[in-house]
């Protein structure tokens, strides 16, 4: 298949190429991705790049570092995860399968909080819904108006970043 | 003292919410909230309430808890028989079972020895044991099993409110307390496999042995058939306790390693701050950089610049016809030739003699080529020293080359 019989590759490159995230959620384009995977693994590989299949099923195109966003969006999610798991909830409950709302969001509330969030560039509401609006554009998150923010697949990016840093306690703690 | 049983039925039948309500009253209760519970229980038309007391101490359903005055529990046996007739089962530890085929174990040895003497009595009383220790396995197996579940079924109903940590620390408890130790026991290269393999075996012998007398034949039977039904429930009990724990296991497993993880990583950023964890380079996510690109609009503005553009008049250059391109020195022949003079104290002023239809530019370009790819071992003189070379002057620290 040539490049030019790649089906929506117009579109996929343009939503790949700006950081986001690629889903089930995006329909024809997720299925014209799964469907041609290795074609357009090729394709991205011959422009430089490198298409990820995620084990939860979704696509990224892998970034080279730089930036703070990352640091940004899992200091957000760590906190988020904390606050949840106090609340004696599961984090992949809930996070992943309901909303939460946005008034209830404890980053600017807790004095701690704020600090690492602070540290990140983020200390005001703008600045965290321009947060939030960023992380939605990735594909992270879903913000659905009054009801609050619900975390997409794309965010399980975070949970194998809270996976890793308990594998490397465990490794300080045997040492 | 022997208690009719049917007395202790027929109470319990009618006093059966009151004996629930004991059951669930886990610390005991002192004189006073026994009165108070039969009071509860009580109609119009039944007796008084010390009336219902003694009855209960008489028939052995209560019994003082030791060391305490006027402070009454469920006596052990009526606890059994409730938790079983609640299906409230309490888990048996691996250690439990384990004694339960060490009883089996050194009644096959009883049994092996009755066999060969033929003493049909110690068989018979050998086998009632055998039964009773097989059925007090399968019991407590399928009680763990129900127990296993019924703790799956509350983590999942979520009617609990406790942190994933919590719940994968009940969870990893059943784990690693009673599944997996279960599963070294059932393992066919494992202790229980052996044993009951030795006492079915012996109960063959037996069948043999005793071919002549049906009645024996049919008591040893039984028992290898209840030791078979054992072995069958046993497995199933423990493959259905995992095929129900796995999955909650793995994902209160998960869940606690985000929890943990993402704790763990805020514990960092308190102690190190955010950058420590390096999190734009664990997790980057792409971004597109572009530079030197025109915009649409930029690119059309050009091209209407250009094509209005004329042509000045064309600029002649005149080139001289004696031109010669000039040749430079390889630097290989000059390393070869250097390498024929070694050692060599001072390479530039080497150069220098050595290069003369060189100007300064080209015995410099030399100079570095050489030490690019030295001949042989460096070595530097003792401090700086001026050099003229074609008219230039400069200073710089000897280096020469002496041979490896």
């Amino acid at each position: 298949m040539s490049r030019e019989e790649l089906p929506l590759i117009k579109e996929l490159f343009e939503r790949l190429r700006t950081g986001r995230h690629v889903y089930h959620a995006d329909g024809e384009c997720y299925r014209a991705l799964c469907g041609n995977e290795e074609e357009y693994r090729e394709f991205f590989a011959s422009l430089g790049f490198t298409l990820t299949r995620h084990q939860r099923d979704f696509f990224y195109l892998q970034g080279s570092g730089g930036g703070s966003f990352s640091a940004k969006a899992a200091v957000f999610f760590f906190i988020l995860a904390e606050w949840v798991s106090d609340n004696g909830e599961s984090v992949t409950e809930a996070l992943f399968e309901s909303p939460v709302p946005l008034n209830k969001l404890p980053h600017l509330e807790r004095e701690r909080y704020r600090k690492y969030m602070a540290e990140t560039g983020v200390d005001s509401e703008e600045t965290l819904t321009n947060l939030l609006n960023r992380m939605q554009r990735l594909g992270f998150i879903e913000l659905q108006g009054a009801e609050g923010i619900i975390f997409r697949e794309p965010s399980y990016r975070f949970l194998d970043l809270c996976a890793e840093i308990t594998t490397e306690e465990k490794s300080e703690a045997d040492e | 003292m022997r208690k009719e049983p049917a007395s202790f039925f027929r109470f319990a039948g009618k006093w059966f919410a009151l004996l629930e309500k004991l059951f669930y009253t886990r610390r005991g209760f002192s004189d006073g909230e026994l009165y108070r519970l039969v009071c509860q229980h009580l109609g119009d038309e039944d007796p008084a309430p010390d009336h219902l007391i003694t009855q209960l101490r008489d028939l052995m359903i209560i019994d003082e808890v030791p060391g305490e005055t006027a402070r009454w529990e469920l006596t052990h046996p009526v606890r059994a028989l409730l938790r079983f007739l609640l299906r409230e089962q309490r888990l048996t530890s691996v250690e439990v079972l384990h004694g339960y085929l060490r009883a089996l174990e050194s009644s096959r040895v009883e049994l092996l020895s009755f066999v060969k003497e033929g003493d049909r009595n110690g068989v018979v009383q050998t086998l009632s044991d055998v039964s009773e220790t097989v059925e007090r396995l399968r019991q407590d197996s399928s009680d763990n099993y129900s127990a296993i579940l019924a703790e799956c079924m509350r983590m999942k109903s979520g009617g609990e409110r406790r942190s994933p940590l919590e719940k994968f620390e009940t969870v990893n408890r059943l784990w690693n307390r009673y599944l997996m130790p279960m599963q070294d026991l059932i393992s066919v290269d494992k202790s229980m496999e052996g044993q009951l393999d030795g006492l079915e075996e012996t109960i063959a012998a037996g069948i043999v042995r005793f071919a002549r007398h049906g009645e024996m034949e049919e008591v040893l039977r039984g028992a290898g058939a209840r030791i078979l039904r054992m072995r069958r429930e046993t497995v199933a009990d423990f493959h259905n306790a995992l095929t129900d724990i796995l999955p909650l296991y793995r994902s209160l497993k998960a869940d606690s390693e985000f929890a943990r993880g993402a704790s763990a990583a805020l514990e960092r950023i308190e102690r190190k701050g955010v950058a420590s964890l390096t999190l734009d380079e664990r997790m980057p996510v792409f971004t597109w950089k572009t530079s030197g690109l025109l915009s649409d609009t930029d690119l059309r503005s050009l091209i209407c610049e250009v094509m209005g553009y004329t042509p000045g008049q064309s600029v002649s250059i005149n080139i001289p016809g004696d031109l010669t391109p000039p040749v430079f020195r390889s630097v290989d022949d000059v390393r070869r030739e250097l390498q024929g003079s070694l050692p060599v104290d001072d390479v530039l002023s080497w150069l220098e003699e050595n290069c003369s239809g060189e100007d300064s530019s080209n015995v410099l370009r030399l100079y570095s080529g050489v030490f690019s790819d030295p001949p042989g071992k460096v070595f530097r003189g003792l401090g700086k020293r001026e050099y003229m070379i074609r008219g230039v002057r400069m200073k710089a620290v000897p280096l020469g080359v002496a041979k490896e």
